[in-house]
């Protein structure tokens, strides 16, 4: 947890550095808190087995445009299991965003998640570095749908672990002017030894309360395909995210 | 020495002499709601012709209905008159600025219904000429023709004959050439009933006009920084709590067996 902290602290700093060293004036930080409630119908437990967990996440984001079309995101998240009572885990990421025109945009980011040792399950440290690539056709419609397709390599950070690469296509739509709802499905393959992990189809239903309070209804089967797969997941989540912009 | 503050001095001079007269701009007034033979000459040396809706006109432009014609002026968020049938006039002035607007009209005969949006400040001015009379006013809605002058809504003044005299609502004057106004008497009740009727529907008109000049309300919308700060922390969230959860998930699957309550094999991933 310590070492997550100082690594954490020197993102932190980086940012900073960054958006005071960037030739633009840096836009104002905007804040949001994110709370979740995830039900899993098959996940590994603390206990081993497979069964149905619940999941309450917590969410604190700094967001902040760095420079023209590049923007700063840190955050933290914290990971609490209901049915345990416990902290299932800690993640604390930072990613830099570049929007390359209203279609293209690439995200560079580092995570670190620390799970904390619960019951039967040891502790464990992870930390990864991700690069997407997001396309958009027909973006920041009003009246047609919008598709994107994200394309994401993943890996631990010394390269040799936990290689993915994920394709993910959405679609997007209004239901009306405070709501709207995203379709999609992704491909998740394992690059280490070269088979797909996973499939994954989502819906989730949108709705802005108000220009800084939303609510998300998600729903995200887990089609687990890799060798020695023992279960899929369902996934049922229900967020609230309160957006404070200094 | 001399030199300089002479300079200085005629600079103020210019600046002063023509801040005042550089920011009054003229404007022009929108024809609507036409019925029957309305015709418009833009400027006194050009032809009549048919007005139509929509059309603008301004400084100098001369206006006629025919029998039973009319149609609708208006100008500046509010000021409206109705020009009824067998009228013909004249567009002397409108001028307008932040803080002053002044309009000027002549009734060359027939007659006016005008209603008069708040004026902008003390200074600002609403007058129609008329071949017997000068009405000047201010919050008000009244009737003009070249006999008499009735007042609906406020207060007008009337200046005839070199006499100033004030009109106050449900009074009318009767004006005859070169004289001065004759006391101001109650406008009988069909005479005021129809032109309440008027006035109602001026009312009408000037506010359909000035909400269809309106801009658009706009939506509650996301700033865009929100919008995009939603994006990346979604993006950002998914990442990290799905996507790189299944895959520690899937290294360590492949250390036990589920149920078994054990922790086997080597991590692969």
């Amino acid at each position: 947890m310590r070492a997550m902290m100082r690594r954490m602290f020197l993102c932190f700093v980086i940012l900073v550095l960054s958006s005071t060293l960037s030739a633009a004036k840096p836009g104002p930080v905007v804040f949001t808190l994110m709370e979740r409630f995830e039900g899993h119908s098959d996940t590994p437990s603390s206990i081993r087995d497979v069964s149905g967990e619940t999941y309450a996440y917590t969410m604190l984001s700094l967001f902040r445009k760095l420079d023209e079309d590049v923007f700063g995101n840190i955050f933290y998240i914290n990971k609490l299991s209901l049915d345990d009572g416990e902290t299932a885990g800690n993640i604390g990421g930072i990613s830099v965003t570049k929007k390359h025109s209203k279609h293209l945009s690439m995200n560079y980011s580092y995570s670190y998640t620390s799970n904390p040792e619960r019951n039967v399950v040891p502790s464990s440290d992870t930390d990864r570095f991700s690069i997407a690539a997001n396309y958009t056709i027909n973006p920041n419609t009003m009246s047609a749908p919008s598709y994107s397709i994200l394309t994401t390599y993943s890996t631990g950070t010394d390269f040799s672990y936990g290689r993915t690469i994920a394709e993910k296509f959405t679609v997007k739509d209004k239901f009306s002017k405070k709501s709207d709802y995203a379709v999609a499905y992704q491909y998740v393959y394992g690059l280490n030894n070269s088979e797909q992990f996973t499939n994954q189809y989502s819906l989730d239903l949108n709705f802005n309360i108000t220009k800084l309070d939303r609510i998300s209804f998600g729903y995200l089967f887990i089609d687990n395909i890799y060798s020695g797969a023992a279960y899929d997941d369902n996934i049922v989540r229900l967020s609230y995210y309160r957006t404070i912009k200094q | 020495m001399l030199k300089r503050i002479s300079i200085s001095a005629i600079a103020v001079i210019f600046i002063a002499a023509t801040a005042g007269t550089i920011h009054c701009a003229a404007i022009k007034a929108t024809i609507s709601k036409i019925k029957g033979d309305v015709q418009v000459k833009i400027m006194a040396d050009m032809q009549w012709k048919a007005a139509t809706d929509g059309m603008k006109v301004g400084e100098g432009a001369e206006i006629k209905a025919g029998e039973n014609s009319e149609a609708f002026l208006t100008w500046s968020k509010g000021n409206i008159v109705k020009i009824l049938p067998l009228t013909a006039m004249k567009i002397e002035s409108l001028q307008e600025d932040e803080k002053k607007t002044s309009s000027n009209l002549t009734l060359a005969s027939g007659n006016l219904f005008a209603r008069v949006a708040k004026l902008k400040s003390s200074d600002s001015s609403f007058k129609i000429k008329t071949p017997t009379a000068l009405a000047g006013v201010r919050g008000t809605a009244f009737d003009v023709t070249p006999s008499n002058i009735a007042v609906v809504e406020g207060t007008i003044v009337v200046e005839a004959g070199g006499q100033e005299i004030e009109v106050t609502e449900g009074m009318m004057v009767a004006i005859e050439i070169g004289m001065p106004p004759s006391l101001p008497e109650a406008i009988p009740p069909e005479k005021m009933e129809g032109l309440e009727a008027v006035n109602t529907e001026c009312e009408e008109v000037a506010a359909e006009i000035v909400e269809a000049a309106a801009p658009p309300a706009r939506e509650e919308e996301k700033p865009a920084d929100v919008e995009i700060a939603d994006e990346v922390v979604d993006q950002n969230v998914d990442q990290t709590t799905v996507q790189n959860q299944s895959v520690i998930e899937i290294i360590e699957s492949t250390e036990f067996e589920p149920g078994t309550g054990g922790i086997n094999g080597t991590l692969s991933y």
